[in-house]
């Protein structure tokens, strides 16, 4: 038996030695402990600095912190290497975290000293961060890189101004809408000439259409994809609240849980419904965009960054639209991603400028970015070819001024993740009532608050 | 009654086994199969078309590697460091030693968790946040495994000592002649442990890195895992792609494994 | 002068081994016993506080809550832990052609990475799809067009996250029994059947009680691991539903990274921390009584 022992001791022991060996020799390079640069691979084009004209002073890098995966991913790849060909002088740098973890370490990161020059925000996330001191006030260094904030589109530009100030660059508004299978709707006799369903806008309107199509669609298709539970029901709720001119859910001192009750127990009834009820959706689907991605959902619901998916999903023939207007006024749930320049010790002034240049240029290019579904931030980018031939999007930019944005507390995803989903979901499992789960929310909200 | 006995325990081994079978049948299924029946998720087509993009396409490799390099230091480091500390407690005479005994006893009732968040700040001072290096000396210090060693240390006769003495060894030559030698299925026993729980640290990496060049499986499977939600076939070639090199390890190792945890059963 | 160097000697052993202990154990205590006492966020704007954070810690319910989910995991776990590892080591202990084959299969899903079980578990748990639902549908227990919600039915999540857990790391305990079991020399055995006991009365005269020492064992480091439950619950249900299963170390988690209150999450650590505590100083009491008695 010992002698097996010092076998297997000594081959693990060289076998580690090996390992530790042939390690630290690969990974050298990158053991530093400086996040701030990210790493040194990635597409830039580092040659094309050498081309025309560079030669107004020194060339300025960029580091610059993401968390889009996926197509989002690809896309902001694509803008950051056709910018850095443009800008010979201005090289940026793309490092992508990852979403879940994403403003832990950036928050982190910034209170170490080692955040990145230029970073991303959900402008529902950017209270919290100015309150924190990650984001800066930006008008100064806007001066300096021209920025003429009238190119934006207002409705999202207001919800990224604090005290009168800038604090971030809107390069997208992505609310959330609708979209339909047109086969299956066809079948259903529910797809008009002009290729859009069949709808009235209104509560029942919606409800009979989905009676409809519950029994008309072959067995095993469902009428309508939704998760149930978190953010699309949520969203679906939150654009509902708002129909009836629900208001956030905190005061507007932003101090107090301010729930319209009436309102909110209204929605939450609704949609309850539609689960329960009428049975519409597949209950606790694992993975509802795959449900409709593969025909077997007639509609679904979910923010506008699903176009590219389903663009690229081969036999999916479907369209795109506003959530119905089952309420009095039309209005969804939407976030926006902004460009924000995180705090750094030097608060280099050149570095903040070209920053901005960036920031601008990246809004300008909405064309690209819209590739994934996202509504451009400023409007005349819906004029560009590019964008006019893109099918769907047209069909849903006029959304982006109907998207009620949250208030601007620093406590907005807090309240979301520990009040609102927490009881919704209770709602959406059948386990609790609206009204109840409303009152627990607003309970909730008043502690989330108050710590 | 035997075959009672047999059939029960046919039964318990395909409830162990089967999981895994699953999974490795799964990861070469091709994306996007129907499965309408139980065997469905057995029978073919098969496809490894998901292996080549998980392999060219994310960084999984690199966290498997990482994964090994890491534990495998942290273990090899660990164990010599307690080993030294066992053998001074053990068998040199200094003064202090039912102090620093203790002081050392004591560490064994911190649980690693309740530390993790001071841990953050101290780490975050020492610059070690986001390195190899953090990952590996913040795992170093195992009291268990220094009062483990003491005890075995203990049983070692002095005369040995002495006898090494008397040719004018001094402690090294001992620690090195002596002791690791004649401990080496305790040692053994502690590296299997230590190796496991570096291998399964979860919390540290999550909290300390960004770089995803670093991950350790741990940490990295979540990443590939919330971009691919149900389709089955690639979360299964992640899952099998990451415990290929562990099971293989395992079935070299597999005797010199369980006597090492059994070991640890009988001293612990 | 001796005395110096032979204490010179053993620091230089002791040496490595303390720079790492007191840096990465000891110092993050005593560090975690200041942030206590402030408001610290990841920014590390501090305010002192006081006894504020230990004040809100006992009032907080969802604290007390995720302590009791743990302690429900610990009660889950612990039992049928021990029970399953012990009847797996009559299995592979029993002489036959397979044996080998029972001792592998019990102990490989222990070296799967903590990810790599916890997904599987995800994926086998979810319904429509998923590889349990799958098995009851096929063996017709459960019905066509019906579906277990596994992971969203409280009761039912604590039983796939017990379940996974279970499968996951039965196999040390598993060992550490089969290894004792073999330990136990024959003769007993024989000099018991010859006063004429039964098999099953051999296995609760004998058996079992000669494997009292490490059942002990096995129960304090059990219950130790299994108040440090995270990632599984994490991976599987994410705390939920509604947080009923969210155990003490995610909510520790939540409040130091995602809600910034870095001071908060050093509180509850030191409350987990007295915890661990309170349950080894019982642990080893009732242990010297017994071995005493």
């Amino acid at each position: 038996m010992r002698r097996k022992f010092s076998f297997m001791w000594i081959t693990l022991l060289s076998l580690t030695l090996l390992l530790s060996a042939c390690g630290s020799g690969g990974s050298s390079g990158n053991s530093g402990s400086d996040s701030a640069g990210g790493d040194a691979s990635g597409g830039t084009n580092e040659s094309a600095s050498n081309d025309t004209g560079g030669s107004s002073g020194e060339k300025v890098n960029l580091s610059f912190w993401t968390l889009f995966d996926g197509g989002d991913g690809d896309n902001m790849q694509a803008m950051v290497d056709q910018f850095n060909k443009e800008h010979p002088d201005i090289q940026v740098k793309n490092t992508k975290l990852v979403w879940g973890e994403y403003y832990t370490k950036l928050i982190t990161a910034v209170g170490a000293g080692n955040g990145p020059d230029v970073g991303i925000s959900h402008i529902s996330r950017l209270p919290d961060l100015i309150n924190q001191g990650v984001a800066t006030e930006l008008d100064d260094s806007a001066k300096d890189a021209n920025i003429d904030w009238s190119t934006f589109n207002q409705n999202i530009l207001e919800a990224s101004i604090y005290d009168d100030k800038h604090y971030a660059v809107p390069i997208d508004t992505h609310p959330f809408i609708m979209y339909y299978n047109k086969k299956l709707l066809k079948d259903a006799g529910l797809l008009g000439e002009d290729g859009k369903p069949v709808l009235e806008q209104s509560g029942e309107g919606f409800i009979k259409f989905l009676t409809t199509l519950k029994e008309k669609l072959p067995k095993g298709k469902y009428p309508f994809a939704l998760s149930s539970s978190n953010d699309d029901p949520f969203r679906f709720w939150w654009a509902l609240y708002s129909q009836q001119g629900g208001n956030d859910v905190v005061s507007d001192d932003l101090k107090s849980a301010d729930i319209d009750k009436d309102k909110a127990v209204k929605a939450a009834d609704y949609i309850k419904d539609l689960y329960h009820k009428y049975n519409f959706i597949k209950l606790n689907d694992p993975d509802f965009y795959k449900t409709f991605q593969s025909g077997n959902a007639a509609i679904m619901m979910t923010g506008v960054w699903a176009t590219g998916t389903w663009e690229n999903t081969k036999g999916l023939e479907f369209g795109a639209m506003p959530i119905p207007k089952v309420f009095d006024q039309e209005a969804t749930w939407g976030d926006s991603h902004t460009i924000i320049l995180p705090a750094t010790s030097s608060e280099d002034p050149e570095k903040r400028k070209a920053a901005l240049i960036f920031a601008n240029w990246i809004a300008d290019h909405g064309e690209i970015w819209a590739k994934a579904g996202h509504i451009p931030s400023k409007p005349a980018v819906f004029d560009k070819p590019e964008f006019k031939e893109m099918p769907y999007r047209s069909d849903y930019v006029s959304v982006a001024s109907t998207v009620k944005f949250n208030k601007h507390s620093d406590k907005n995803w807090q309240i979301r993740d520990n009040a609102l989903f927490k009881y919704l979901n209770e709602v959406w499992s059948n386990k609790m009532s609206s009204s109840d789960a409303v009152d627990k929310m607003q309970t909730e909200i008043g502690k989330v608050l108050s710590e | 009654m035997k075959w009672v006995y047999r059939i029960v325990s046919v039964i318990a081994a395909c409830v162990f086994l089967i999981p895994l079978v699953w999974m490795l049948v799964v990861s070469i299924k091709r994306e996007g199969m129907k499965v309408s029946g139980l065997f469905d998720w057995f029978t073919p087509p098969y496809s490894f078309e998901v292996y080549t993009q998980i392999i060219s396409g994310t960084k999984l490799m690199q966290w498997v590697w990482n994964s090994f390099f890491v534990a495998g230091v942290v273990t090899v480091l660990t164990v010599l460091v307690a080993a030294m500390a066992a053998y001074a407690l053990s068998k040199i005479p200094f003064r202090l030693k039912a102090i620093m005994f203790f002081f050392i006893l004591a560490g064994l009732l911190v649980p690693g968790e309740a530390t993790i968040i001071p841990l953050y700040q101290v780490a975050k001072d020492m610059h070690l946040l986001n390195s190899y290096q953090g990952l590996i000396v913040t795992a170093l210090a195992s009291p268990m495994a220094v009062i483990v060693l003491k005890g075995f240390f203990d049983g070692i006769p002095n005369d040995l000592i002495e006898s090494v003495q008397m040719d004018g060894g001094g402690v090294w030559k001992i620690f090195a002649v002596i002791m690791l030698p004649l401990t080496r299925p305790a040692l053994a026993s502690m590296a299997i442990l230590t190796f496991i729980g570096s291998w399964n640290n979860f919390l540290w990496p999550f909290l300390s890195l960004t770089n995803d060049k670093l991950f350790t499986l741990p940490m990295g499977i979540p990443t590939l895992m919330s971009q691919y939600s149900e389709d089955y076939v690639k979360p299964m070639v992640v899952n099998t792609l990451s415990s290929i090199p562990i099971i293989i390890l395992f079935v070299i190792f597999e005797r010199q494994i369980i006597k090492g945890i059994s070991l640890s059963g009988i001293k612990g | 002068m001796k005395k110096l160097r032979i204490d010179l000697q053993a620091l230089i052993f002791l040496l490595p081994f303390l720079i790492v202990y007191v840096l990465f154990t000891i110092w993050p205590m005593i560090k975690g016993a200041q942030m206590s006492f402030y408001k610290w966020t990841l920014i590390r704007k501090m305010k002192y506080v006081g006894w504020d954070n230990f004040q809100r810690m006992f009032h907080d319910d969802q604290f007390w809550a995720a302590v009791w989910h743990s302690t429900i995991f610990v009660f889950l776990t612990t039992p049928t832990m021990i029970v399953l590892a012990i009847a797996l080591a009559l299995i592979a202990n029993r002489k036959s052609k397979l044996q080998k084959l029972y001792r592998s299969a019990f102990f490989l899903p222990s070296i799967l990475s903590v990810s790599v079980a916890s997904y599987l578990g995800l994926f086998m748990f979810q319904p429509y799809t998923g590889f349990i639902n799958g098995i009851l549908h096929g063996l017709g227990i459960l019905a066509e067009g019906k579906e277990i919600f596994w992971l969203t039915e409280p009761s039912l999540a604590w039983i796939a996250v017990a379940a996974l857990t279970l499968w996951w790391t039965v196999g040390f305990n598993f060992i550490l029994y089969l290894s004792a079991m073999q330990e136990i020399p024959d003769e007993i055995y024989e000099a018991a059947s010859l006063d004429g006991a039964a098999k099953g009365q051999m296995f609760w005269r004998i058996t079992l009680p000669m494997m009292n020492s490490i059942t002990r064992m096995i129960l304090m480091l059990q219950i130790i691991a299994s108040y440090k439950v995270f990632m599984q619950i994490y991976i599987i249900t994410g705390g939920g539903p509604l947080d009923s299963t969210r155990p003490i170390i995610q909510y520790i988690y939540q409040s130091g990274f995602k809600k910034n209150d870095l001071g908060y999450a050093a509180t509850m650590s030191y409350m987990l921390f007295a915890i661990l505590l309170v349950l080894s100083i019982i642990q080893y009491v009732v242990n010297n009584r017994k071995e005493a008695a």
